[in-house]
């Protein structure tokens, strides 16, 4: 599933952001130098003939971007709820998207948003893919984990 | 015309919002079906509802089975905006008595084509 699922990754993150916000994505051999520390991570589970998890991890400051485009709002007038709210919102639109190349039948939970590294990991959860993108000069990166009972 | 829109994501509220009030609707929210149900009650004739699928209290799917049990709610077009892509739900919504269905992420031109495909808008 290695390089058709990161091809699909980059597929749906392309469309979602582009469509979504109108903002341009670009790919990223290798994640950046900075940015990781403080990132923001919308999670979406995937239950049911594939379990796992889709994670949309980006800078707080890309948060706020997506917010302000999807409020109709100045950057600086946009919370840190209506960022999260938005951050949460495409976590559920490209986890979504991802059900499709994945085994189904399948439901999506309710996206969460959690910040640095306090997102929790299912315990022996294998990681199948993580892309990284640039978008504004801002770091993106979406990560497919498999929960290990599956099948 | 009136519409409500029904999403826990008040970003996506905010979105399909500014859609709908570009194409002339009065525009009301609610962030579940079970709110939703209520202000349908209380704002009375209302011509469209957008409808997430995946929204805490009563989801999408619930609300949808609820509108359709109610004879007076019986001229309001339903219509999933959603996620939710797998062909069995789509037939699922379809037949609980959904009108149209736009998968998310979609860009205006999607929305305005079901609005006609369903004659709240004109085709012209």
């Amino acid at each position: 599933m290695g390089a058709p699922l990161t091809n699909s990754i980059q597929q749906v993150v392309e469309t979602v952001w582009s469509t979504l916000l109108g903002l341009d994505v670009q790919r990223l051999p290798a994640p950046p130098a900075s940015g990781a520390d403080d990132a923001w991570a919308g999670t979406v589970r995937i239950s049911g003939a594939w379990d796992g998890e889709v994670r949309v991890q980006c800078s707080p400051e890309l948060a706020h971007r997506a917010a302000a485009i999807m409020f109709a709002l100045d950057r600086t007038a946009i919370s840190a709820a209506q960022a999260e709210d938005a951050l949460r919102e495409l976590a559920n639109v490209t986890g979504g998207n991802l059900m499709e190349v994945l085994p189904g039948p399948c439901e999506l939970s309710m996206p969460s948003v959690w910040s640095g590294s306090a997102a929790p990991r299912q315990p022996g959860s294998l990681m199948l893919s993580r892309v990284f993108f640039d978008c504004e000069g801002e770091p993106l990166a979406v990560v497919v984990l498999r929960t290990a009972s599956a099948s | 015309m009136r519409a409500m829109i029904i999403d826990d994501s008040r970003a996506m509220r905010a979105v399909l919002g500014r859609i709908l009030i570009e194409l002339g609707f009065e525009v009301f929210e609610a962030g579940n079906g079970r709110e939703a149900l209520e202000r349908l009650h209380e704002v009375g004739c209302t011509d469209l509802a957008l409808v997430d699928w995946n929204m805490p209290e009563m989801n999408g799917f619930e609300f949808v089975q609820a509108v359709r049990a109610e004879r007076e709610f019986d001229p309001l077009r339903l219509v999933m905006v959603t996620t939710e892509t797998e062909m069995t739900r789509v037939v699922k919504a379809l037949g609980a008595g959904v009108d149209a269905y736009i998968m998310k992420p979609f860009a205006k031109a999607a929305v305005v084509e079901q609005l006609k495909q369903i004659g709240l808008l004109s085709a012209a």
